[in-house]
């Protein structure tokens, strides 16, 4: 099984890259080749403090292959927290960033997973996918959307989602919260992987008859934030888009 | 729609809150079997306040200049009633409220430890503003120098979300009837909507909180009515906010509270995603 992958993040208008408190993380970048493959993105909810840190422990622990399924994810989160817990609390830190830490940290996470089929028939392999929270995946099939995980309608997307949080207290609720989904590869399958404000729109375009896999810019071996910069700003001052961190995976499935 | 405006650093949102400092303040909160004046009931509920929306503006850089700021007193003057550093300023960017508290209390707070049980734990509880209680109750006044202070901000900033005014008072106004002052400055409008007028009453009847009334018939005295009228109307953000504490709020409801805390009403202002499993 062989995908190219290409993945690019910006951060929100009038912020510093330095302040995406989206991440990402694979195996590997651009081709890939192998029995397995492994992508997630995780989305630091910009009202916590060290939040893109806490996104970007969740990201790799999924690509390290932990949290593959609902329970290893449960089993995960306590090692993960204690590893927030000590880059962030050791830190002198003024009055409100103590009363903020006590919050804790809160993100998304949608992991996917390609495996090559034992037996290639129709299929070339499978994905499965995990999440919690409202970053999205999507697959394109022949220039049609044929699969919308876990929200389906931009309607869906609220300003309160149930996020991971680093605070045990917090997270009791999240196994009921895990959403898990499957399907089949066939070559030429475009897999999107997106934080929900390049989610929600992308969905909106769809349900007014649009293409937005189309939409989206390829940048291959370029420059990828040349490319697909100009292209967010170009949503936002149509106002089409939250002014929200944005990240794309797009994996493009071969042979 | 109006009340949508994104808030960001480059389009902040303004809040003003004007405190009643006269000398009826120094009443018992609730009667004459409450421990606590009214004074230290407003003192508590405005430094709350602004340490909350510190703390909502906080990241790991720093604190965020989501919001602009004051605080004015009315009672013997109507004047700015920052106490510390910040003393004599109006309008203020958030960050540099959180870096200018007149100090630190040390206290001891209840919280949620998220499993349904309560945690005590040893708190940094900054203090802005002192309890006072002194002289007349000038609101009519201070609503116009709060329409003349958020209406210059509002020329500077058209196009933010309309600056929202707490009133924090007992509800006897000592310069006439403030009904068109409040009207004056519940006009000042920019792109997104005009100027949202929040009362906090805080009476000394021992009646039972009330939150967010859509009619005045149940309000128990003059006072709560007339603060009642001078309320803006909850907008849907609001409406969502009051909701999701838990409070049943019908269409109608006003952004007005009767011996009770304002503090959820300010979650509503939307500077990005708030976790649902974050009370």
């Amino acid at each position: 099984m062989r995908i190219e992958l290409e993945v690019v993040s910006v951060q929100k208008a009038g912020h510093a890259p330095s302040e995406n408190e989206d991440a990402w993380a694979s195996e590997r970048s651009s081709t890939l080749e192998g029995d397995t493959l492994r992508v997630a993105v995780a989305d630091g909810a910009t009202e916590s403090l060290f939040s893109g840190q806490w996104a970007r422990l969740l990201a790799r622990e999924y690509v390290a292959g932990k949290m593959g399924e609902p329970p290893a994810l449960l089993e995960s989160l306590p090692g993960l927290q204690r590893r927030w817990r000590s880059d962030t609390e050791t830190r002198e830190l003024p009055w409100y960033a103590q009363e903020k830490l006590r919050e804790g940290a809160f993100a998304t996470l949608l992991g996917v997973r390609c495996a090559q089929s034992p037996r290639p028939g129709q299929g070339v392999g499978t994905w499965t996918a995990l999440v919690v929270g409202d970053s999205c995946l999507f697959q394109v099939r022949e220039g049609r959307l044929v699969c919308a995980f876990p929200l389906e309608q931009a309607a869906a997307f609220g300003s309160r989602p149930f996020l991971v949080s680093t605070h045990e207290g917090h997270n009791s609720r999240v196994g009921d919260f895990v959403r898990r989904a499957s399907g089949d590869l066939r070559p030429g399958d475009l897999l999107l992987l997106m934080t929900d404000a390049l989610a929600q729109w992308f969905l909106a375009e769809h349900e007014r008859g649009g293409t937005p896999w189309l939409a989206l810019p390829a940048w291959g071996s370029e420059a990828p934030h040349e490319r697909f910069q100009p292209f967010v700003d170009g949503l936002r001052a149509s106002k089409v888009i939250r002014n929200d961190d944005v990240t794309l995976a797009r994996l493009t499935v071969g042979a | 729609m109006a009340y949508s405006a994104e808030i960001s650093r480059t389009q902040p949102a303004c809040i003003l809150i004007l405190v009643d400092q006269s000398g009826s303040m120094d009443e018992p909160f609730g009667g004459p079997g409450g421990t606590r004046k009214k004074a230290e009931g407003v003192a508590d509920v405005t430094n709350r306040l602004l340490q909350n929306l510190v703390v909502r503006c906080a990241r790991e850089d720093g604190i965020r200049d989501y919001f602009h700021l004051g605080v004015l007193g009315y009672g013997e003057h109507v004047a700015p009633a920052f106490s510390g550093p910040l003393a004599g300023r109006g309008l203020v960017p958030i960050s540099e409220i959180g870096h200018g508290p007149a100090r630190l209390e040390e206290r001891m707070r209840e919280r949620e430890d998220g499993f349904g049980g309560l945690v005590r734990e040893k708190v940094r509880f900054p203090i802005w503003f002192e309890p006072k209680a002194h002289g007349p109750t000038p609101m009519c006044q201070v609503l116009g120098h709060a329409t003349e202070l958020v209406g210059g901000w509002m020329r500077q900033h058209p196009e933010s979300f309309p600056p929202i005014v707490v009133n924090i008072s007992d509800g006897q106004p000592t310069d006439g009837d403030p009904t068109s002052a409040a009207s004056a400055l519940r006009s000042v409008r920019g792109e997104d909507g005009a100027v949202l007028l929040l009362n906090v009453h805080l009476s000394s009847i021992p009646a039972q909180p009330i939150q967010f009334p859509d009619a005045e018939v149940l309000l128990p005295d003059a006072h709560a009515r007339l603060l009642f009228d001078l309320s803006s109307p909850l907008t849907p953000g609001m409406r969502d906010a009051a909701r999701e504490e838990g409070h049943a709020v019908r269409d109608g409801a006003r952004a007005f509270t009767f011996n009770a805390d304002i503090v959820s009403l300010i979650k509503f202002l939307n500077i990005g995603t708030r976790p649902a499993n974050l009370r």
